[in-house]
């Protein structure tokens, strides 16, 4: 399915693997379940899909072997990945997060912030959101007031630059 | 440009926007004009578009679309008010309803319209960003913040903090539910914290320091609930970082199966308080609060705008009141419920009904509100108030000019002496506009209040609230009236059930029913006999909460139900 980060429309260097069908490639996304399965089997770079009802503390202790995780978006109006990639990103994993569903172009900017790099999103969705709508959006809103998420000029740390710097007569 | 320096065209005593906040909203309507263009060119289907236009306050109604438009803790400048006239008359029918939550709805905007509407807002320092949706919605205060004389402290700092926080949070706007805070800095509780899905009461702890109170889970709406105290005294400072814990527990855990159980009031109901406390306090703990936390100088800053007036110590000196209250008994009547006490010696508070007899509770026409920011320049330091019992308050008068005011606005048809009376009935716009109620409610609403049209008869029968609803989703807060009517509809019948005993202040208490519905037409002598058996049994002074406190609910039903 298209995949889009901050330069558009990319490959998928990445192979989802279904429960039925063996371990094959060398980047696989398998469901979390079978992870066990895929670390014994010697995959070079190893993936997995989580539901969005999953507790981010049972993954911690997987994150040093897993070189993306890619969480659930069953409908784009429900927000809990969004959690589960904030707690996941607090915890200390540093691979590839990937936000799967149709979540659509005006929630871009949002997945970012809470630590996703890629948005797997299906071909009917990326058919009527092209490409100039995801990078579009992406940059719509450029200041943020929320401090400790990632996206956009955080406007509370913009202030007390500007207060510091007035104090010391650097304006 | 200095991004620090405010603006200037509004009033000089609340929050103003710096260049950040002007930017923020001016993206935000630009965004949303390109998600309109997207709607209309098919990119986004009707399913993805309705929360994003929500999040900025459009609904699709009965007869048109709506528009919602915020006013942040209720607090308006003249200025500001004059361009809500002005978009009632450029862009609507010429009037514009305020609503039990601190905004006014247009009822009748175009689509194509809306950006325009928008950008319109921004020009004065306003948005309807998050005033509907499963977002965290406009934040509400006390209406009286900043001059009532019982405060601890203004809560509009805190709200306009929280105001910004929420704004476009990436985290949590999709979450199960729509998600409404309240905050309140004073004794007394004029922002019914209690039924709000987080109620901020700001408090002093055994050492003298500020903090908050914060409760959780309390709401109306199909299952009214009480909030509940998740935590006693949260230190200032930790208000952003144990907000974003508390959100986060609701974003992940809150029910997303059925939208009638998923608001946090049933997460918290189901779950238990205990657990769920244990829950919040166990993210609040695991958060780097260093990261989230606001800088406290930036709640300074933002305090220090919604400093108070200088006001004149020579007004102080003026002692006619009474005089001119025996000389205009009309003036009298106003005096004794339409002026609350002000912190300040020699100034009053006024507020002006929006509840005229025989009209729509909550409706103001651009007439009216031009006089109003008329009103407000010449003697109210320029500000005005929205109050959740949707009506508008002239928070800095001074004492010797309130007769003089009084004259303006009776001149205007603004002068209904019934605050906190009868007939200053608190209803949402009900079938007559939206899409969602199954009863009329305005209606009701005319048919009661001239059923007591009688001044003395009000005066007499002394403070009592009626708040209806036109459906259980309760945006008339008919749960929390000391006498409460939800209107529901009965195989294509509307029927009228009246609740009494509802309290929205620190003793909230949610009405109970009496009995089976009654038609609409019977509604008015429904309230009167509820009247009666009040009237015949109180005791000297006692007001008819107490009364009903007293004697319980089965005088009432008796009188509504027995047979005769």
């Amino acid at each position: 399915m298209p995949l889009i980060n901050d330069t558009g429309f990319i490959a998928d260097s990445w192979v989802r693997v279904s429960e039925e069908s063996t371990l094959f490639a060398e980047q696989i996304i398998i469901p979390f379940a079978q992870f066990e399965e895929a670390a014994a089997a010697n995959i070079k770079k190893i993936g997995v899909h989580v539901a969005n009802t999953v507790k981010p503390t049972e993954l911690v202790q997987y994150f040093a072997k897993l070189d993306l995780i890619s969480i659930d978006f069953p409908n784009f109006a429900d927000g809990r990945g969004l959690s589960i990639a904030r707690s996941i990103r607090k915890a200390g994993f540093i691979g590839e997060l990937r936000a799967f569903g149709p979540l659509i172009a005006d929630q871009y900017a949002y997945a970012r912030s809470c630590g996703f790099d890629t948005i797997e999103v299906p071909e009917e969705l990326a058919a009527r959101q092209p490409e100039g709508q995801w990078k579009d959006a992406g940059k719509s809103l450029s200041l943020s007031y929320q401090r400790g998420y990632m996206h956009g000029k955080n406007i509370l740390n913009q202030r007390s630059i500007h207060e510091a710097a007035s104090r010391t007569g650097a304006v | 440009m200095n991004a620090l320096q405010p603006r200037s065209n509004s009033a000089p005593h609340m929050y103003r926007y710096d260049a950040f906040d002007a930017q923020f909203v001016r993206e935000r309507v630009k965004q949303f004009r390109s998600q309109v263009e997207r709607r209309l060119d098919g990119s986004l289907t009707e399913t993805e578009f309705k929360p994003l236009r929500l999040m900025n306050g459009l609904y699709l109604q009965l007869h048109a679309y709506m528009l919602r438009v915020a006013i942040p803790y209720g607090t308006l400048s003249a200025v500001q008010l004059r361009q809500l006239a002005f978009i009632a008359d450029r862009f609507d029918k010429g009037y514009g309803h305020f609503t039990t939550r601190q905004n006014i709805q247009y009822n009748w905007p175009k689509l194509k319209d809306v950006p325009d509407i928008l950008d319109a807002l921004a020009d004065v320092e306003m948005h309807a960003i998050q005033t509907s949706g499963n977002c965290i919605r406009n934040v509400t205060a006390d209406h009286f913040a900043g001059v009532a004389d019982d405060e601890i402290e203004d809560p509009r700092p805190t709200a306009e903090l929280l105001r910004q926080w929420s704004s476009a949070h990436p985290e949590f706007s999709f979450l199960p539910r729509k998600f409404k805070i309240a905050v309140s800095g004073a004794e007394h509780d004029r922002a019914a914290i209690k039924v709000h899905d987080i109620g901020l009461r700001i408090v002093k702890n055994d050492i003298g320091e500020i903090g908050y109170e914060v409760i959780l889970g309390g709401g109306l709406g199909r299952t009214p609930m009480i909030g509940h105290v998740v935590r006693e005294f949260l230190p200032k400072n930790d208000i952003l970082p144990y907000c974003e814990a508390i959100m986060r527990v609701y974003n992940s855990f809150g029910r997303r199966d059925n939208k009638y159980k998923a608001r946090v009031k049933i997460l918290v109901h189901e779950t238990g308080l205990e657990q769920i406390r244990a829950m919040v306090e166990a993210e609040f703990n695991s958060l780097d609060k260093a990261s989230i936390a606001h800088d406290p100088k930036e709640l300074e800053r933002i305090a220090a705008q919604f400093a108070n007036p200088v006001y004149d110590r020579f007004a102080a000196k003026f002692n006619d009141l009474q005089t001119q209250m025996d000389a205009d008994p009309e003036f009298h009547l106003f005096a004794n419920t339409n002026i609350a006490s002000h912190k300040a010696q020699g100034y009053s508070i006024i507020t002006v009904s929006l509840k005229p007899i025989g009209g729509s509770p909550g409706d103001a026409s651009a007439a009216q509100m031009r006089v109003l920011s008329d009103v407000a320049d010449q003697y109210s330091h320029s500000e005005l108030r929205i109050s959740h019992e949707q009506n508008i308050i002239l928070p800095h008068v001074r004492t010797s000019d309130l007769y003089s005011v009084w004259q303006a606005l009776k001149a205007a048809g603004l002068a209904t002496a019934n605050a906190g009376l009868i007939t200053d009935i608190i209803a949402c716009p009900g079938m007559d506009y939206c899409s969602l109620a199954t009863a009329r409610s305005i209606p009701i609403a005319q048919a009661i209040a001239k059923r007591f049209e009688s001044a003395a008869e009000q005066h007499d029968i002394g403070k009592l609230g009626i708040k209806i609803s036109g459906c259980i989703n309760a945006c008339g807060h008919h749960h929390i009236g000391a006498i409460g009517i939800l209107g529901l509809e009965k195989s294509g019948i509307e029927s009228y059930q009246i609740t009494i005993g509802g309290d929205p202040t620190l003793t909230t208490a949610i009405g109970e029913r009496l009995g089976p519905g009654f038609a609409a037409d019977d509604v008015p002598d429904a309230i009167a006999k509820i009247v009666d058996v009040y009237k015949s049994t109180r005791t000297d002074g006692e007001a008819f909460m107490e009364t009903y406190r007293r004697i319980g609910t089965s005088p009432f039903k008796e009188a509504l139900y027995a047979a005769h």
